[in-house]
């Protein structure tokens, strides 16, 4: 239970950036702590991360949600944006929601591969051998991609900001 | 830059409904709570078999069952042995029959249900060991799924006729659960497999625990007497709603495409393929009934609804199954056929 009390936000967040569906993505949340009590209850010793193994399990589940529709994965800003918890200072979270925004639409100029490693580093904080884990990509291979999505990710934000003069 | 690193920051203020949270970690814990109680009574059974066998014998009135006394107190060591015992050993008859006796000589109907499900999440671990341990003898996983069926069956038909049954309902809900999760963990397992045999069975034995698993939910909440079993209860059919619903959803079109494929091949001139077709979208119409009852949070009537739709999906299905069965059949002979032009 330590385990969902500590990463359940953070598995939720990953799953919703992919889904944009707040209560699919909080069934598959559901999904992914099953699975991994099923895994670890007759397999705990074989695991030596645990939380890189649940977004391991959550990204093949939204995969296989995907490949079932038969789609590819979007993000709907919009959702993302309005997803914030009310909070009783107004000012303060139209500000968090015009920054959450800037921030979404900035990574949606970004490929899926690139967002999702910039979102596990920066956001989730996870470390480059977790990210390895979790996408199955060796830790060199993850931070070369981490350099390159944030070099991208700079000329976006240069390209917007030279736009706006 | 350092904004950009700050708007990640912020990122960490979306986060799942609170309640809905709480909600869900009630039932994990129930399950990781059901699940070790489930694996400790596994390696308990070893201990205390041989002592509940002989304490309960001693009760039997007769002179034949007290030779059965002297018999099987004197194969204790017998029966102590046998409770690890898998199908194809020496000692697993010994094990069936020990269930048997502690069956026998149970007077008390609740105590006879639940070693019905004690007896079935065996059968259970049995089919696990077998995959896990890659048997060739598919026959036998046949037999042992029927077993289980057997043990579902008798602890269910035990309860029902019981008015106070609450606390075994929610025993056989709890063990079917899990059997599902163990059943789906194996076929994801078997997945590269290609006879077909083993799958058969699996879904075979998935859909004896789904089944058992309805009627002890809705036997439950029929017979639950206090507020607090009613919450624990509650979440778990809001819990079982939403799945049920999910699982449709993604079986129905999986499955209505295969029978529309079906009947395609077969140019539409089946009656039987019709049928097929007009059951399965009969099926979808009382599937979308169930999401939208679970949507206006009437939980019970959406799972009765899910059960009625999954049962018309399953007899469309039998047809389409069948029709493959005599695909099949017919390429097999014409194979045949054509090496015996051959020579």
């Amino acid at each position: 239970m330590a385990l969902y009390d500590q990463y359940s936000d953070a598995i939720y967040r990953f799953i919703f950036f992919k889904v944009s569906n707040r209560d699919l993505a909080w069934d598959l949340t559901q999904d992914c702590f099953m699975k991994a009590w099923q895994y670890f209850s007759t397999k705990e010793n074989t695991v030596d991360n645990k939380r890189a193994f649940l977004y391991t399990i959550a990204r093949n589940l939204v995969i296989d949600h995907w490949r079932q529709k038969e789609k590819t994965a979007t993000i709907d800003i919009d959702l993302v944006t309005n997803s914030i918890e009310d909070g009783n200072d107004l000012h303060a979270q139209t500000v968090l929601q015009d920054e959450i925004r800037s921030l979404m639409g900035l990574l949606h100029e970004l490929p899926e591969e690139s967002r999702d490693i910039l979102l596990l580093r920066y956001a989730d904080e996870l470390s480059f051998d977790e990210i390895a884990r979790a996408t199955g990509k060796s830790n060199v291979a993850v931070r070369v991609q981490t350099h390159r999505a944030l070099k991208k990710l700079k000329t976006i934000v240069h390209k917007h900001q030279a736009s706006h003069e | 830059m350092n904004n950009i690193q700050k708007q990640f920051h912020s990122l960490k203020r979306i986060m799942p409904d609170t309640q809905k949270k709480a909600t869900f970690r009630h039932a994990l814990e129930s399950r990781v709570r059901a699940d070790m109680r489930m694996d400790s009574a596994r390696s308990a059974m070893a201990g205390s078999t041989r002592i509940s066998i002989v304490r309960s014998l001693f009760h039997a009135p007769s002179f034949a069952l007290a030779i059965v006394i002297v018999i099987l107190g004197s194969s204790g060591g017998v029966a102590f042995a046998s409770q690890g015992a898998l199908p194809g050993t020496t000692l697993y008859g010994v094990k069936l029959k020990t269930e048997q006796a502690r069956l026998t000589f149970t007077r008390n109907e609740k105590r006879k249900a639940e070693l019905h499900i004690e007896f079935a999440s065996r059968r259970m671990h049995e089919i696990e060991q077998l995959i896990t341990n890659d048997t060739q003898d598919d026959a036998m996983v046949t037999e042992i799924v029927a077993y289980y069926e057997h043990e579902l069956s008798e602890g269910e038909s035990l309860f029902k006729k019981d008015p106070s049954a609450a606390n075994t309902a929610t025993a056989l809900f709890v063990a079917t659960e899990s059997h599902k999760d163990t059943i789906t963990a194996l076929k994801e397992k078997i997945a590269a497999r290609t006879h077909g045999k083993l799958h058969d069975d699996l879904d075979e034995a998935y859909e004896h625990a789904e089944s058992h698993s309805d009627t002890a939910l809705l036997t439950a909440l029929a017979t639950t007497a206090t507020s607090s079993e009613t919450t624990a209860i509650s979440e778990a059919v809001i819990e079982t709603s939403r799945k049920k619903v999910r699982s449709l959803e993604k079986n129905i079109k999986e499955k209505k495409r295969a029978i529309e494929n079906a009947q395609k091949e077969l140019l539409y001139d089946d009656p039987a393929a019709v049928e097929a077709v007009k059951k399965m979208e009969d099926a979808e119409m009382i599937a979308d009934y169930a999401k939208t009852r679970f949507e206006n949070k009437e939980y019970r009537e959406s799972i009765e609804r899910s059960i009625e739709a999954r049962a018309l999906m399953k007899e469309a299905s039998l047809w389409n199954k069948e029709h493959d069965d005599r695909e099949d059949k017919k390429r097999s002979d014409d194979d045949h056929e054509s090496e015996r032009d051959r020579d």
